[in-house]
C-alpha cells in the first residue's frame, strides 16, 4: 500500500480566527504617551499532532505533524508546515485467495552483467533469483519471489516507506474586504513526488455573515516505483520495467459560507478536479482465474484510464447549543471512473467544567465501485481495456466511531487526544464467484485503530 | 420526496447541472434578496469562539483527508473561510 | 419588513438628533455641551482589545477639553465582560447593552464601532473597525468636533 501521497492543504487558517490572537506590534510614533499595545494577545501558533495508525494485523504508520502560523502584520498571515510519515506493514496486492500456495515476483536490483550470484533471500523471507539479460544488455536484474501458503492474500510483504512533506502559504487582507491566500507544497516518498501550488481569494458580505471563496489547486506528480513502471496488463514478472511517470492535476473549489443565526453556521462548497497522466498503482495486480476451478492462472499488472474528472459537494453545518456544540457534514461526490460516494459526519462537542470537552464522532461511508473494478478477469474472455482489484476502487460502507478529549491551556492553547475506529466493509462473497473462489473472502477486512494526539500553542 | 424523483429522471450530467445551478442560486440569493440573513453584528458572540469556524482544526482535518485519501476512493470537497467573529 | 425597519431606526436617529435616547445608564442627554464617543465593544472582539489603551489615550488627552468616551459592552454574559474588563481595564464608564437596544438604536453595522456625538447631540462620525491604521484619521475627528462650539 502507498499512503499515495496527497501533500497536506496547508493550514487555512482564517485570518479572522487569527486576528483573535494577534498584536499590532505598532506603536502610534506621534503620540510620546501613548500606551502600549497588550503584549499578551499572541501573534504565532504552533499546530502540532501526532498520529499513530494500525490497521488489523497490517500496516502501521506514525506521523508527526507540524504547522506554525505567524501574524506578519495586520493583515499578513505566514503559515509553514512540515509532516513525516512513517509507514510500515504488507498491504494486499490486489490478487485473489487461492486454496493452492501462490507466489509474487518483483523486480529487486539491477547489478552489472556478469556478477556472480547465488539464491538468497531477501527481506520479507523472498527467494532472490536471477533473470535471464535480454541480448545486448550489459545489466542483468535480481528478481525477489515471495510465496504465500494457500487461504492467504498475497501481500506486498517488504513495504517499508517514509515520507516527509512540506507547506508554506500565505494570507494577505486586501483593501474593499478581500483576502488572497496563496501556498506550495511538496512532498516526496521513496517512490513518489508531488509538487502543488495553489491561490484563492474570499470575501464578505452582509456585514460579515456571508463569505464567498473561491480557489484553484494544481499539483504535478512523478512516479519513480521499485523495479520501474510496468506495461499494464502485461503478466507479472521479475524484469526491470518502464521509466518514471507522470500526472498533473488541476482542482477548484467555490464556497459559500453563511453565518444562518447567532447559532447556526452553514458551509457549502462545489469542487472540481481533473486529472490526466499516470493514474495506476505500479504494484497492483488483479487475477486471471480459471473459468471452472477459479484458481488463479496468472497476475496481470493493473490498468486504470490516464485520465480521472471528480466532482464534490460539501455542506458543513455547526450549530451552538447553550453550552456544547454539534457539527453535521454532509458530502456528495462522483467522478467518472463511475465512483460514487456519500459521507455523513457527525459530532457532538459535549462541554465539561473548565472549558474542557469530550467530543464523540461518527461517520458513515458508503461508495460504489468503479467501473473498471473488477474481483479478478475470467480466463478466456477478452481482456478489458481497464482492470483493477485494488479494494480501494470498490463497492463498500465504511464505519468511524471516535471520541476525542480536549482541554484548553491558555489562551489560543490546548492539549487534546482523539481516538478513532475505521471499519470497512465490502462484499467478500459475490453471488458470481467462481470455483474455489466461492470459499473465499474476496474483499480483505479492513480494519484500523487511529490516535491522533494534538497540541497547539499560542504566544 | 418529489426532489428525490425529479433527480432520478435526470441523466448523470442533468442531475451535476442542476447541482451547479442550485448552488449558484444560493449564493446569487445570500447576496441580493436575502441581504439581511444572518445575525447583527453584535450577535457574533458564539461565532467568535474558535470552535465555531469553518474547519477549527484543521491539522485534524489534514490528518483525516489523508487517511481517508488512502483508503477509499473519494477526496476532498472542503473549502475554509467564512464564520467567525466577522470583527473589522 | 425592512420599510417598518427604516421606520424605527429614522424614529432613533430623530431621537438621538434630540438626544432623547435613553437606555439603562445612557442618557445623552447629561452630555450636551460634550463630544461624547459612544464605543461598541464586546469581550470576544479582538479589535476591542486593542482600541481601549487608544480609547484611554483619548480620556488622558482631551477629558479636560469636553470629551466624553463611553463604552457600550454588547456581550450577552455579563461574566465575560467583566472578565475582559479585569484583564484590559477602561478608564471611561461602561454601559451594558445585552440585548443590543442602544446598538440597534445607532444602527451598527460592525465589530467594534464608534460614534461620534458633536456637542449640540448630532451624530456626525460612525467609525467601523478599529486598526492601527485608521487611529489618526479618528482622532482627527475628534479633535475636530472638540474644536466646534457648543451652538
Amino acid at each position: 500500500m502507498q499512503l499515495k501521497p496527497k501533500p497536506p492543504l496547508p493550514a487555512k487558517t482564517s485570518l479572522r480566527r487569527l486576528l483573535a490572537t494577534a498584536a499590532t506590534g505598532l506603536l502610534a510614533g506621534t503620540h510620546a504617551h501613548a500606551q502600549e499595545v497588550p503584549s499578551d494577545v499572541p501573534t504565532t501558533t504552533l499546530d502540532t499532532g501526532l498520529l499513530y495508525y494500525h490497521e488489523n494485523g497490517r500496516v502501521r504508520a506514525i506521523e508527526p505533524d507540524f504547522n506554525l502560523t505567524q501574524q506578519v502584520n495586520e493583515n499578513s498571515l505566514l503559515s509553514l508546515g512540515f509532516t513525516v510519515d512513517s509507514v510500515t506493514g504488507p498491504t494486499p496486492l490486489g490478487a485473489v485467495p487461492s486454496t493452492l500456495p501462490q507466489s509474487y515476483v518483483r523486480p529487486y536490483k539491477i547489478i552489472p552483467l556478469g556478477t556472480p550470484v547465488t539464491v538468497t533471500t531477501a527481506s520479507g523471507g523472498s527467494v532472490v533469483t536471477l533473470v535471464p539479460p535480454a541480448t545486448g544488455a550489459t545489466t542483468q536484474t535480481l528478481s525477489a519471489t515471495r510465496t504465500v501458503p494457500a487461504n492467504t492474500y498475497l501481500l506486498d510483504n517488504s513495504f517499508k516507506d517514509l515520507r516527509y512533506a512540506v507547506n508554506a502559504g500565505w494570507q494577505q487582507t486586501l483593501d474593499a474586504g478581500f483576502t488572497l491566500n496563496g501556498g506550495l507544497a511538496y512532498s516526496k516518498e521513496h517512490d513518489y513526488r508531488a509538487e502543488t501550488v495553489n491561490l484563492g481569494v474570499s470575501k464578505d458580505f452582509n456585514q460579515h455573515n456571508t463569505t464567498l471563496n473561491a480557489g484553484v489547486n494544481y499539483e504535478s506528480d512523478l512516479s519513480f516505483p521499485l523495479g520501474g513502471t510496468p506495461t499494464p496488463l502485461t503478466v507479472m514478472n521479475g524484469g526491470w520495467k518502464g521509466p518514471d511517470a507522470r500526472r498533473s492535476e488541476v482542482d477548484a473549489v467555490l464556497g459559500l459560507t453563511q453565518v444562518m443565526t447567532r447559532r447556526w453556521l452553514t458551509s457549502l462548497s462545489y469542487s472540481y478536479s481533473n486529472g490526466h497522466g499516470y493514474e495506476n498503482d505500479p504494484y497492483k495486480i488483479i487475477s486471471v482465474v480459471d473459468p471452472i476451478s477459479g484458481q488463479p492462472i496468472s497476475q496481470l499488472y493493473e490498468n486504470r484510464p490516464d485520465y480521472r474528472r471528480k466532482q464534490s459537494v460539501y455542506l458543513e453545518n455547526k450549530v451552538h447549543l447553550s453550552k456544547d456544540i454539534v457539527e453535521v457534514d454532509l458530502r456528495g461526490y462522483r467522478d467518472d471512473w463511475g465512483i460514487k460516494s456519500i459521507t455523513a459526519d457527525l459530532r457532538y462537542r459535549y462541554m465539561l467544567p473548565g472549558d474542557a470537552y469530550l467530543e464523540p464522532h461518527a461517520r458513515y461511508y458508503k461508495q460504489s465501485a468503479a467501473n473498471f473494478y473488477d474481483y479478478y478477469l475470467v480466463s478466456g474472455q477478452p481482456l478489458p481495456e481497464y482492470a483493477s482489484a485494488d479494494t480501494r476502487l470498490a463497492n463498500f460502507h465504511a464505519l468511524t466511531y471516535g471520541l476525542k478529549f480536549g482541554m484548553p491551556l491558555d489562551v489560543g492553547s490546548e492539549v487534546s487526544i482523539r481516538i478513532e475506529y475505521y471499519d470497512q466493509i465490502g462484499n467478500g462473497s459475490p453471488a458470481f464467484a467462481i470455483g474455489q473462489l466461492r470459499q473465499q473472502n474476496l474483499f480483505p477486512a479492513l480494519t484500523a485503530v487511529t490516535v491522533l494526539l494534538g497540541y497547539s500553542y499560542a504566544f | 420526496m418529489n426532489m428525490r424523483r425529479m433527480f432520478e429522471h435526470c441523466s448523470p450530467n442533468r442531475r451535476t447541472e442542476f447541482l451547479k445551478v442550485a448552488l449558484l442560486s444560493v449564493v446569487l440569493a445570500s447576496l441580493g434578496g436575502c441581504a439581511s440573513l444572518g445575525p447583527k453584528p453584535w450577535q457574533h458572540d458564539l461565532m467568535a469562539q474558535p470552535a465555531m469556524s469553518v474547519n477549527s482544526d484543521p491539522l485534524q482535518s489534514a490528518v483525516d483527508d489523508h487517511i481517508y485519501f488512502s483508503k477509499e476512493g473519494s477526496s476532498g470537497g472542503r473549502s475554509y473561510a467564512g464564520g467567525g467573529c466577522g470583527c473589522n | 419588513m425592512q420599510k417598518m425597519l427604516r421606520g424605527v431606526l429614522g424614529v432613533a436617529i430623530a431621537l438621538i438628533a434630540c438626544g432623547a435616547v435613553q437606555a439603562e445608564g445612557l442618557d445623552l442627554n447629561t452630555y450636551r455641551g460634550k463630544v461624547v464617543y459612544l464605543d461598541f465593544w464586546a469581550s470576544w472582539c479582538t479589535p476591542c482589545r486593542r482600541s481601549f489603551p487608544w480609547l484611554d489615550d483619548l480620556v488622558r488627552q482631551f477629558s479636560n477639553r469636553d470629551l466624553v468616551v463611553i463604552g457600550v459592552n454588547v456581550d450577552q454574559s455579563h461574566e465575560l465582560a467583566q472578565k475582559f474588563l479585569s484583564d484590559t481595564p477602561a478608564a471611561f464608564s461602561i454601559v451594558y447593552d445585552p440585548q443590543g437596544a442602544i446598538a440597534t438604536a445607532f444602527k451598527i453595522v460592525g465589530m467594534p464601532s464608534a460614534v461620534l456625538i458633536d456637542r449640540t447631540g448630532q451624530v456626525r462620525f460612525q467609525h467601523v473597525g478599529f486598526s492601527d491604521s485608521k487611529k489618526d484619521e479618528y482622532e482627527a475627528h475628534v479633535r475636530a468636533l472638540l474644536a466646534e462650539s457648543s451652538h
